[in-house]
């Protein structure tokens, strides 16, 4: 795969405060790739030096193959989407969506023939002549998208773009945003606080935390295997229980033993945590052909349409969580009921 | 039946208009602000202007002669006074902008923790009479000030250059003066721009010259219009500096009204004369609140 965006050894200090940290990373051509991670955790620190509004106090930064550490962003094969989309006031859609090529002195049929791709892209057509005003939340937002890609960056980044929005547009923009990457192919590096989205859109995901990246990889890989407590829980909901492991193993303390899928590399014996996702878990009255299966009383049960979620007190006094489809009323288990959880070896899985 | 219905109609109705005469009443302070010190005296005005002044005394012979005499008295004079006040105030307006706006922009762009300390500063020249402003600056650029002294001296002329008591003087003085204040309404409008777009601009290419042309100025155009709103209108009437600095050649439309009330006690003319300017002071804020719209103005402010 031919690398766009590559960070060496970046760091970036804000006088005491290390906002990113030693941080490598590699951005493939064409990939929709995001930075993910809580507040602070330095994501769009690196995106701004991506595009060159930050310099890195230490490191280098390649884009195109080529090194853009002291280039200004004006200079930069990258386009931003920012988080207050930064529209013109002043200016049209068409004198928006247009600002780039005319400074890059564009032949005016050429200028008009791409922004009416642009509009049409985003099934805007015939919005030449709007006011930034008179347009919505929603608009405003594919017109900041499209005024980026107009210029056809090598990259285009966002940061944190659908912030302002409300959840249902919010997923109608998740999928259109997806959709528009794949009609255009750009590389698309995405900055949220928001696993949904990422998980949705990403074709590879790097969780931040601090100013490093804890880890790279595709949606699956990061859901399913996190390779720390943080990403586990970061990372829709976990269940993790503590224990020593031996030999496929795990003890934990008052809840007895969790067997586990045995992998090859894991030899080290010791302090570890299980993780098991809510969804994994069956529960039920009685319970048969699991390999995990421990009782315990349900605390809560919320009914949410599609899934019931139940909270379930262990024996060792610690809630987990539980999510399965909702079935008919008289399946729904009430609080105080005793019931068995269970769960088989591949949905245990170890973070050392 | 048919009656009853209307007369219970008609109940509300009065009351109703009764209550909207109570709203009116609050526009009272206003309205006798307003009346008591401005319509009061521009109405007497505009009544003299058309009367005949007979024996130094306005008289109440209606005639539109006063408004005629502005054209053709003189041989013209006043009509070119007229123009060469527009002239002026154009050029006062256009130099004090040149030389707010670099000031607003950098303590707006540039300020950072200094902004509130140096914003302060700008207004410090108002803590001196403005008489004495113009004196001061007679003892610098005057025919034996300082400037003049200086070039004899360095030997660069051997007569002093007559810098003073001219119109270049009058303007000189006004753009000086005015700049200063110009500073506040330019540095709000440059303040609420959103710093963001500026940095959209140079994602998208532009150089930090195309930012300004592009961004920053047209964002910054409502600022721009209260200052030409603040100067212009009373640099188009100003009598002062005409008298202090200007000499012969710097007598403006305001110096000639003056002189009609004071020295040729033609009361009706110089009346004439003030209406004409308040029409064209009227004028020009009309434009000015229909090109920026009255809120923006008034946000400025």
């Amino acid at each position: 795969m031919k690398i766009d965006v590559e960070l060496k050894n970046v760091t970036k200090r804000f006088g005491d405060v290390v906002a990113v940290d030693d941080l490598s990373l590699w951005i493939g051509k064409g990939e929709f790739f995001s930075l993910l991670g809580p507040s602070g955790c330095g994501k769009t620190t690196t995106l701004r030096m991506i595009s060159g509004f930050e310099k890195p106090t230490e490191g280098e930064v390649y884009i195109g193959g080529e090194l853009m550490t002291d280039v200004p962003p004006f200079k930069r094969p990258t386009n931003l989407v920012f988080q207050n989309l930064a529209l013109f006031p002043h200016l049209n859609v068409y004198d928006n969506i247009s600002f780039g090529l005319k400074i890059k002195k564009l032949p005016k049929d050429e200028i008009q023939k791409r922004v009416k791709e642009m509009l049409s892209l985003v099934r805007l057509s015939g919005y030449e002549k709007r006011k930034i005003k008179q347009l919505s939340g929603g608009e405003q937002q594919r017109i900041a998208i499209v005024r980026a890609l107009v210029n056809e960056p090598t990259v285009l980044l966002l940061d944190e773009p659908l912030g302002p929005l409300d959840l249902k547009l919010r997923e109608e923009m998740v999928v259109e945003l997806k959709r528009i990457q794949r009609e255009v192919g750009t590389t698309f590096i995405y900055v949220t606080h928001d696993q949904g989205e990422a998980l949705t859109m990403s074709d590879r995901i790097a969780v931040m935390k601090g100013g490093k990246a804890l880890q790279i990889g595709t949606p699956m890989e990061i859901y399913e295997g996190p390779k720390s407590g943080f990403i586990a829980d970061f990372i829709g909901r976990s269940n993790l229980f503590e224990g020593s492991y031996a030999d496929g193993v795990v003890e934990v303390d008052g809840l007895g033993r969790i067997i586990v899928e045995t992998e090859p590399q894991v030899s080290r014996k010791g302090s570890v945590l299980v993780c098991t996702k809510p969804e994994k878990i069956s529960i039920g009255r009685t319970l048969k052909g699991l390999d995990n299966v421990f009782d315990g009383g349900v605390k809560e049960t919320y009914y949410q349409g599609s899934v019931t979620t139940y909270r379930v007190l262990l024996q060792n006094d610690s809630l987990i969580t539980v999510v399965v489809p909702s079935s008919g009323e008289k399946d729904i288990l009430g609080s105080g009921e005793k019931v068995k959880v269970g769960w088989n070896r591949e949905d245990a899985k170890l973070i050392i | 039946m048919k009656d009853d219905t209307t007369i219970r109609e008609r109940v509300p109705n009065i009351f109703r208009k009764m209550k909207r005469l109570g709203y009116y009443w609050r526009l009272f302070p206003a309205v006798f602000w307003l009346g008591a010190f401005l319509i009061l005296p521009l109405s007497v005005m505009f009544i003299f202007s058309f009367w005949t002044m007979v024996n130094f005394v306005p008289t109440p012979t209606w005639t539109l002669q006063n408004y005629l005499d502005i054209f053709v008295r003189a041989e013209g004079l006043y009509v070119k006074l007229l123009f060469k006040s527009l002239g002026m105030s154009a050029a006062v307006t256009l130099g004090s902008i040149a030389l707010a706006y670099p000031a607003a922009y950098y303590i707006s762009m540039r300020g950072g923790k200094y902004k509130y300390v140096l914003l302060p500063l700008c207004i410090t020249p108002f803590m001196v009479s403005w008489v004495v402003l113009i004196f001061g600056w007679r003892m610098v650029i005057g025919y034996t000030g300082l400037v003049n002294t200086l070039l004899m001296n360095v030997g660069l002329i051997s007569e002093p250059v007559r810098f003073w008591g001219n119109w270049m003087a009058v303007i000189f003085v006004l753009i000086v003066s005015w700049a200063p204040w110009l500073v506040l309404p330019i540095f709000v409008s440059l303040e609420k721009i959103d710093r963001t777009l500026l940095e959209a601009g140079e994602d998208l290419g532009a150089t930090p010259l195309e930012n300004f042309r592009k961004i920053t100025l047209p964002l910054s155009m409502p600022g721009l219009l209260i200052a030409t709103f603040f100067v212009s209108i009373p640099t188009f009437g100003e009598f002062v500096a005409p008298a202090l600095a200007g000499g012969a050649s710097g007598a403006m439309i305001g110096s000639a009204i003056e002189s009609a009330f004071k020295r040729m006690h033609d009361w009706s003319f110089g009346s004439a004369m003030s209406f004409l300017l308040v029409i064209i002071a009227l004028i020009t804020s009309l434009v000015l609140i229909r090109k920026a719209g009255l809120k923006t103005l008034m946000e400025s402010l």
